[in-house]
């Protein structure tokens, strides 16, 4: 009798642990999920549901894969920008999809940055192919800027299949990060003066091609295919 | 949009600085080291570029020469893949300035055909030169063609030449089997190139072979190498054999140089401004006006970027800026007397910018281009390289 009554103590006692460890791990991850909720923007959602909602977008999007902070950075901007709770909740929807498509354009990168680059072209209208065709040209180097530059380039106008392949032409060609930024603020400043955004791109992408294409040459050495053109 | 050929201030200028030292044996065993400086400066506008060129070779015994000459290039009306070359030399053989050792001027123009990934041309090359006592004649066609993927490059050329330059050719190992009034040779010359992010290398190779009444033959091959230790400075070496060049009156020698070349492209009018390599420019990356005063820039301060934003308001006016550089976490602008204004640092890669003054709907800062928010209205973007 004694020997039930301990065990069933003891049983008892196994069964409290249990449950105030259960407790304790469901406390700690509630607390953690709100200080992320916190830092993500979710303590301006007052709309219970729009929340929800919203935090089920969210695990969606971690389960498969994709950065959250870009999907947080939405949030907050919609809080910012005092947006209706549902619109913010289409708006991470919408993020969610194209940052899935993007990381799995750029063969399935793994820096935040550069999918939310990626996410940030297609909702410009960049199509999915060319996302592929700059991870082609810099396999391992980060296309977040060369993704940001396309997207500005279609912002100003440019068709989108000619800002790739321009932008993918000067890669090949050796542009760093800070030449593929300058093209596009030439082309701004000639859309700006008037003149039409695809010409202007054509014709400041061949300055830039003709600069990193230029041989060293003495006076003395024969004559070959130069490569300089006029700007 | 009428054709022009040049029109207000160049578009870019170049200027090539190269000092270094060769050392070249020709066939009959005769050889010099010399020292050698050239310098080239260009211009360019829209549609053609004008350059001028010096070379000066400093040899101890009578090997020196001076070299002094201009070139154009120009694109066809309404055909940018066609441009014409041109160029024209005199050289001074002898001490600097002096033409006591001879005289020579040559010409020659191009017309290319330049596409993407290949291009063709063919030209020809015309000199006349006074050499010991000798008046020497020459001319040259020759017809080529291109082609480039990615870094890399080859090129193949066919040339016919003539000259009566007894002296140069003797020295090369070609005579005469009949009496004629000229030496014919033809060469075919093969190139391959590879372009790095700092190294670039080169190798040619050449053949040369007789016609009609001239006999002999010759090849050669040469390889380069240029390393570009800074954005403006490279050392290049080269080593081989050329063959000698007709129109230009250089003997077939063994050459091997080693040179220090420093380049400057400067800013022109409204032109293009390419940064050297990876090099940035402190206060030269801004973003550019749209017509309205820009309110938005990029710059940088000891190699940080930076996002500096100036506002017209009212002096009591609460202005702020929020985008993904901060979090979405509007911050308040300073007013400096004139305008509201703040530096904020940002990180490489595309930015979200957005402001707002007193509590009023969140816009675009002029100078920044727009995007839809997914949210009902815009943001500005700026691209941190």
């Amino acid at each position: 009798m004694i020997a039930r009554s301990i065990i069933r103590r003891v049983h008892a006692a196994r069964r409290t642990i249990s449950v105030s460890l259960a407790l304790a791990c469901t406390l700690a991850t509630t607390v953690r999920a709100q200080t992320r909720a916190a830092s993500a923007g979710f303590d301006g959602i007052t709309d219970a549901r729009a929340r929800a909602t919203l935090q089920a977008a969210v695990r969606n999007a971690d389960e498969s894969g994709v950065p959250l902070e870009p999907l947080y950075s939405k949030i907050r901007e919609g809080v910012a920008k005092q947006s209706d709770p549902d619109r913010i909740a289409d708006a991470v929807r919408q993020l969610s999809v194209r940052l899935t498509i993007a990381k799995e354009a750029l063969a399935n990168s793994r820096s935040s940055d550069e999918i939310a680059a990626g996410a940030g072209a297609l909702q410009a209208g960049v199509p999915t192919s060319a996302l592929r065709q700059l991870r082609r040209v810099w396999p391992v180097q980060s296309l977040t800027v060369p993704l940001g530059v396309v997207t500005e380039l279609v912002a100003y106008g440019v068709p989108a299949a000619q800002a790739t392949v321009r932008v993918r032409e000067l890669m090949q060609g050796g542009a760093s990060n800070a030449q593929l930024v300058e093209l596009s603020t030439h082309v701004q400043r000639d859309v700006a003066s008037g003149g039409a955004a695809s010409t202007a791109l054509d014709r400041r992408a061949r300055g830039a091609m003709s600069i990193l294409a230029v041989q060293p040459r003495s006076a003395l050495t024969p004559p070959g295919p130069a490569r300089f053109r006029p700007q | 949009m009428p054709y022009q050929l040049l029109s207000a201030q160049p578009v870019t200028r170049d200027v090539i600085v190269e000092a270094g030292a060769l050392d070249a044996r020709q066939r009959t065993g005769s050889s010099a080291s010399a020292a050698m400086m050239s310098a080239l400066a260009s211009a360019s506008w829209q549609r053609a570029t004008l350059e001028g060129f010096a070379v000066l070779v400093s040899a101890a015994e009578n090997g020196s020469a001076s070299q002094f000459g201009a070139g154009a290039n120009l694109l066809m009306p309404r055909l940018d893949a066609a441009r014409l070359e041109t160029n024209a030399s005199a050289t001074l053989f002898g001490p600097l300035g002096s033409a006591s050792g001879g005289r020579q001027w040559s010409a020659f123009a191009r017309q290319h055909l330049e596409f993407r990934r290949w291009g063709a041309f063919a030209g020809a090359g015309v000199a006349r030169a006074t050499r010991a006592g000798e008046r020497v004649r020459a001319h040259a066609f020759d017809a080529g063609a291109w082609a480039n993927s990615g870094r890399l490059s080859v090129s193949a050329v066919a040339q016919r030449s003539m000259t009566n330059d007894f002296q140069l050719m003797e020295a090369a190992d070609y005579y005469l089997s009949r009496p004629a009034r000229a030496y014919h040779v033809q060469d075919l010359t093969l190139q391959v190139a590879h372009q790095g992010a700092r190294f670039d290398i080169y190798a040619a190779q050449a053949w040369r072979s007789s016609l009609g009444a001239t006999f002999g033959s010759s090849r050669a091959g040469t390889l380069g190498a240029a390393w570009h230790v800074t954005p403006n400075w490279s050392v290049a070496l080269t080593a081989g054999t050329q063959l000698a060049d007709l129109v230009r009156g250089l003997p077939e020698s063994r050459v091997r140089t080693v040179s220090l070349r420093w380049q400057r492209a400067s800013r022109g009018g409204r032109g293009l401004t390419i940064p050297m390599r990876d090099q940035v420019r402190a206060a030269d990356v801004a973003a550019p006006s749209t017509g309205a005063e820009r309110e938005a820039y990029l710059t940088q301060s000891n190699d940080a970027p930076q996002l500096q934003l100036r506002i017209s308001a009212p002096a009591h006016a609460l202005v702020e800026v929020a985008g993904t550089f901060n979090d979405w976490q509007p911050v308040a602008l300073t007013f400096d007397g004139r305008h509201h204004v703040a530096r904020i640092p940002v990180s490489r890669g595309p930015h979200r910018v957005s402001v707002r003054v007193d509590g009023s709907a969140w816009r675009v800062p002029a100078g920044l281009v727009r995007l839809q928010d997914d949210l009902g209205g815009e943001s500005g973007l700026l691209v941190v390289p």
